[in-house]
C-alpha cells in the first residue's frame, strides 16, 4: 500500500470523528525551513525539522516543556517516583484519541517505550529519550510504571525534549510494514495531510484536540535552504515565517515594515575541544591561556552580529540548572603570563617554543555545521597567533569529522576541533561531552577530558532526584569544568527567526537547538 | 575586426597579434594582472591574513583602498595576494596537463595501433565528463587542499592536450623530414622530441593560453565551493563565496573578487583568440574559432 492510500484510509477513518465543530479561524501559516524534514517518525530522527515540525505538532509527549523549560503536564496529568527512586508512576490523561480514532491508553505508552528501546529498530532519538528505562508496565488503563536500574533524574527532560519522546499511535506503526510506509498519527494539535518528495509538508488543525483546537487552520512547511532566498520570500510575503535568518540581515530586517524578528533562545552552545591528551594541551595553564587569548565578545559582536552570548559555563544559560561560573575575558597579558609560567617562550619565528617544540596546533572546522564556523575559527586562530601559538584552521567535511570523532584516545588525530552541543537536561548536556566514560569511540568527549571529581559529581547528579540537591551538584560541576578549561569556551548559540507581522503568537521553547512553537499561532489576513 | 595599427605591414607574429584591438587589449590586461601577481605582494604593507574584527566591513577608502572584509582583513592585500594564488594555481594545473598530455599525445599519435586506441579511448571517456565535475571528483578522492585542487584541475586538462598533440603528430609522422629521419635510423625518442614536438608547438601554445583561462576559472570554482584547503589563504573563488553572504551589507566583498576573475579570464581569452588567429595559418582568414 502506498503512502497515499494509507492517507486515504486514515482520512476515511477520521471522517466520522470530525463533526461540524467551530472551525479554527486562524488561517494558513506558510513556514520556510532551512533544513529538510528527513523522517516522519520522530523517534527515528534527531533532525531539528523533524522534531520541531512533525514531533511537536502531530504528537504529544507524557510531559512537555514550557518557555522556561519547566516541566508541565502533557499526556500524563501527574507523576511520582517510588521511595527508592527506581519506579516512576505516570497517571494518564483520559478521553484522548489518536488521529486515527484509537484511544490513548497505558498500552500505547508501553508500546512506545518498548519500541524506542528495541535495539533492532534503531530509533536513535527514541532511545535517547527513554535511555535508562529498563521496563514499562501497565498498571491500569490510565496508569503506567517505568522501572529504572537506578534513580533517573533526567528522565522528564529527556522525554519532553523536541520530538524525541513522541507518543505514536501503535496502530499506525503496526500498519506500516516498511518504515517508508509510515503515516504519522499522534494525538497532537495538528493532523498530517501530506509530505511530498520536494519536501513540502502539510498539516491541518485537529479540531478534537484534548487541549482545545489550535488557531491555525492549516500549516504548509516548505524547505528553502538558501538564506538569501528565505529572506526574499519573507519580504515578498510569499512565506509567513522563516527559520535561520542570516545574522548579517537581522539588523536590516528589524527595520523592514511588516516583518518581525525574534531571537530564538536555545540551550545549545559552540566550543572548541582541546585534546587534553596531546601536548602542549595537556597543561591546564596552556588551555587557560588559550581561553584568555581569544576575544569572544568581539567574535559574538562582529561575526555573529550580536546574536549569541559569551559562554559563562560549559552549558547554555537556558538550562534550568545553568550556573554562571566564569567568563574567560579577553586578557592577552594573562595569556602571555600563563604561557611563560608553563615554560613556553617566544622563539625566533615569533611563535613560542619549549624544549625545541613549537607551540602549534591545527584547528578543525566541520564545513557548514556551525553558523559562521569558518570565520570564527579564523578569528580564534588569529587571536592565538597574536600571543605566540601557531594555530592553523583546516576545514573538514562532516563525514571526515564523524570518522575522526570515532577514533579512540590512542589514535585520535584531534588537536583542536570546533564542536557544539545542547540538550534539555544538564545530565545529557554535560555527561555526554565531559564525562571520562564518554571518550571516543564510546561517546562525544572529544577533548578526552578526565577529572575524577567531575565524573563523580555527574554520576551523583544523574541519580539525584531532589531538584535542589541536583542543582548544587551541577553548580560545582560547571565551576570545575570552567577552571579545568578542557575546551576553548566560545558562546551560546542563538538563532534568528522572522515572520510577517500578521503572524501572532510565535513562542520559543529553548530546549536543544531551540524550537519554534506554533501551537498558539494565528495569521490575520 | 577593427585594426589598431595598419601601419605595421610586416606579416610577422607580433604584427598579426596586435593588428586586432581585442588581442592587444587582452595582452596588456593580462600583463598587468601578471605584474600585480608578481610584484604586487611586495608593494602592500598590510598582512592579508591578519584578522582585525574591530575593522570588520570597513568600507572602501576608510581602511586601505578597498576596505576590509568580514573579518577585518585588508581587502586590497587579499585581492593582490589572491592574484598570485589564482594565477599560480591556474598555471600549475596547466603545467600538469601539459606534462602528462604532451607525452601521451606524442606516443599515441606516433605509435598508433592498439596503444593509440586504448589510451585515446580512455581519455575520450574522461572528456565526456564536464571538467569541473571531474575536478570535484578528484578532490573528493584526494582530499581538499590547494595542491590537490591544482592536481585535479591539471588532470582535467590532460585529455585535451593529448588530443591536440596526437592530431598534429598523426599528420607529422608522415612528413618527409620525419620519414627521412626514420630512414637514417634516428631513435623514436629523438624523432618525437626533436622532430615532431616542435611542429606541435603552435597549436599547443594557443591551446595552453586558452586552457589557462579555463583552469583559472575551475580553480576559482573549486575555491568557491570550499575545496581549496586553508580558508585563510586569499583566493578569489573563496573570497567571492565568503562575500556572497554579505551581498546586501557590503556588496564589494563579492563583486571585487568576481570582477578580478572575470577580467583575468577575459584577458586570457582575448589574447588566446588573437594568438590563435596569428599562429594558425588556416585561420588567418579569421573565420570561426579554434578547431577544438
Amino acid at each position: 500500500m502506498t503512502r497515499r492510500s494509507w492517507l486515504l484510509l486514515a482520512m476515511l477513518l477520521l471522517a466520522p470523528l470530525t463533526p461540524a465543530r467551530s472551525a479554527p479561524s486562524g488561517g494558513t501559516l506558510t513556514w520556510a525551513l532551512h533544513v529538510p524534514i528527513d523522517r516522519l517518525d520522530p523517534p527515528a530522527s534527531f533532525s531539528l525539522a523533524t522534531g520541531m515540525v512533525v514531533g511537536r505538532n502531530l504528537f504529544d509527549r507524557l510531559v512537555e516543556h514550557d518557555e522556561r523549560l519547566n516541566i508541565v503536564p502533557g499526556l500524563a496529568t501527574s507523576w511520582s517516583t517510588s521511595r527508592d527512586g527506581r519506579t516512576w508512576t505516570f497517571r494518564l490523561r483520559r478521553g484522548v484519541r489518536f488521529h486515527d480514532g484509537t484511544p490513548f491508553t497505558a498500552d500505547a505508552v508501553v508500546f512506545n517505550v518498548q519500541r524506542a528501546l528495541d535495539p533492532q529498530l534503531r530509533l536513535p532519538a527514541g532511545a535517547f529519550a527513554w535511555a535508562g528505562v529498563r521496563a514499562a508496565r501497565k498498571v491500569d488503563d490510565f496508569t503506567v510504571e517505568l522501572v529504572t536500574d537506578e534513580p533517573l533524574a533526567p528522565l522528564l527532560n529527556n522525554i519532553a525534549d523536541s520530538g524525541l519522546g513522541a507518543i505514536v499511535s501503535p496502530r499506525a506503526v503496526q500498519a506500516a510494514r516498511d518504515p517508508r510506509e509510515f503515516v504519522p498519527v499522534g494525538t497532537g494539535p495538528f493532523k498530517f495531510v501530506r509530505w511530498t518528495p520536494d519536501g513540502e509538508f502539510v498539516m491541518e488543525a485537529n479540531r478534537d484536540y484534548w487541549g482545545g483546537p489550535p488557531r491555525l487552520e492549516r500549516v504548509v512547511v516548505r524547505i528553502s535552504p538558501v538564506p538569501a532566498t528565505r529572506v526574499n520570500q519573507l519580504e515578498a510575503g510569499e512565506i509567513d515565517l522563516i527559520t535561520q535568518v542570516p545574522l548579517a540581515e537581522v539588523g536590516r530586517l528589524r527595520g523592514v515594515r511588516g516583518v518581525e524578528v525574534g531571537i530564538r533562545p536555545s540551550t545549545s552552545w559552540t566550543y572548541i575541544a582541546l585534546n587534553n591528551l596531546k601536548p602542549p594541551l595537556t597543561d591546564v595553564r596552556v588551555r587557560r591561556a588559550f581561553n584568555y587569548a581569544v576575544n569572544k565578545r568581539l567574535i559574538v559582536d562582529r561575526i555573529l552580529f550580536g546574536v549569541g552570548e559569551v559562554a559563562d559555563s560549559p552549558i547554555g544559560s537556558a538550562y534550568r540548572d545553568h550556573h554562571s561560573a566564569k567568563v574567560y575575558e579577553y586578557e592577552p597579558a594573562t595569556a602571555r603570563r600563563l604561557f611563560e609560567e608553563a615554560g613556553w617562550r617566544p622563539g625566533p619565528d615569533g611563535f613560542r617554543q619549549k624544549d625545541g617544540a613549537r607551540l602549534a596546533a591545527t584547528l578543525w572546522v566541520p564545513v557548514g555545521r556551525f553558523a559562521e564556523g569558518t570565520a570564527i575559527a579564523q578569528a580564534v586562530a588569529s587571536f592565538l597567533r597574536g600571543v605566540g601559538a601557531d594555530v592553523r584552521v583546516e576545514e573538514i567535511e562532516f563525514a571526515t569529522y564523524l570518522a575522526e570523532a570515532r577514533r579512540g584516545p590512542g589514535e585520535s588525530r584531534i588537536e583542536m576541533v570546533m564542536a557544539g552541543w545542547g540538550t534539555a537536561d544538564p545530565d545529557t548536556g554535560m555527561r555526554l561531552v565531559l564525562h571520562s566514560s564518554q571518550w571516543p569511540p564510546a561517546g562525544n568527549n572529544l577533548a578526552f577530558y578526565r577529572n575524577p571529581e567531575l565524573d563523580g559529581l555527574l554520576d551523583r547528579a544523574r541519580t539525584t532526584l531532589d531538584p535542589q540537591a541536583r542543582r548544587a551538584l551541577y553548580q560545582r560541576a560547571q565551576t570545575l569544568v570552567m577552571n579545568d578549561a578542557p575546551w576553548l569556551f566560545l558562546h551560546e548559540r542563538r538563532e534568528a527567526v522572522a515572520w510577517r507581522s500578521a503572524v501572532r503568537g510565535v513562542r520559543f521553547i529553548p530546549s536543544s537547538a531551540g524550537l519554534v512553537d506554533i501551537r498558539q499561532v494565528s495569521v490575520a489576513r | 575586426m577593427k585594426r589598431c595599427s595598419d601601419r605595421l605591414r610586416r606579416p610577422g607574429l607580433w604584427s598579426t597579434l596586435v593588428r586586432d584591438c581585442s588581442g592587444l587589449v587582452g595582452l596588456l590586461l593580462f600583463a598587468a594582472i601578471v605584474a600585480v601577481a608578481v610584484i604586487g605582494p611586495w608593494t602592500v604593507r598590510s598582512d592579508p591574513l591578519r584578522v582585525n574584527l574591530e575593522r570588520a566591513f570597513a568600507p572602501p577608502g576608510t581602511s586601505g583602498l578597498f576596505g576590509a572584509d568580514h573579518l577585518g582583513r585588508d581587502l586590497t592585500a587579499r585581492l593582490i595576494w589572491g592574484a598570485r594564488t589564482s594565477l599560480l594555481s591556474g598555471a600549475g594545473a596547466l603545467a600538469i596537463g601539459l606534462a602528462a598530455g604532451v607525452p601521451i599525445g606524442l606516443v599515441a599519435g606516433y605509435r598508433r595501433g592498439a596503444v593509440d586506441e586504448v589510451v585515446m579511448g580512455l581519455l575520450e571517456v574522461l572528456m565526456a565528463f564536464p571538467g569541473i565535475l571531474l575536478a570535484i571528483l578528484a578532490v573528493a578522492v584526494l582530499g581538499a587542499g590547494r595542491t590537490t585542487v591544482v592536481v585535479a584541475v591539471g588532470l582535467v586538462s590532460v585529455p585535451l592536450v593529448a588530443r591536440v598533440v596526437r592530431g598534429t603528430t598523426l599528420a607529422l609522422r608522415e612528413a618527409e623530414y620525419v620519414l627521412a629521419a626514420r630512414a637514417l635510423g634516428v631513435g623514436e625518442r629523438r624523432i618525437l622530441w626533436r622532430h615532431i614536438l616542435p611542429g606541435c608547438l603552435s597549436p599547443l601554445i594557443v591551446l595552453s593560453v586558452l586552457r589557462l583561462a579555463t583552469t583559472i576559472v575551475t580553480v576559482s570554482g573549486l575555491g568557491f565551493l570550499g575545496l581549496g584547503g586553508d580558508p585563510a589563504v586569499p583566493e578569489w573563488g573563496a573570497m567571492l563565496s565568503e562575500g556572497l553572504a554579505y551581498l546586501r551589507r557590503a556588496p564589494h566583498l563579492a563583486l571585487l573578487p568576481g570582477a578580478a576573475i572575470l577580467l583575468t579570464v577575459l584577458s586570457v581569452n582575448l589574447f588566446g583568440d588573437a594568438l590563435n588567429d596569428a599562429l594558425n595559418p588556416r585561420l588567418r582568414s579569421r573565420t570561426g574559432g579554434p578547431p577544438w
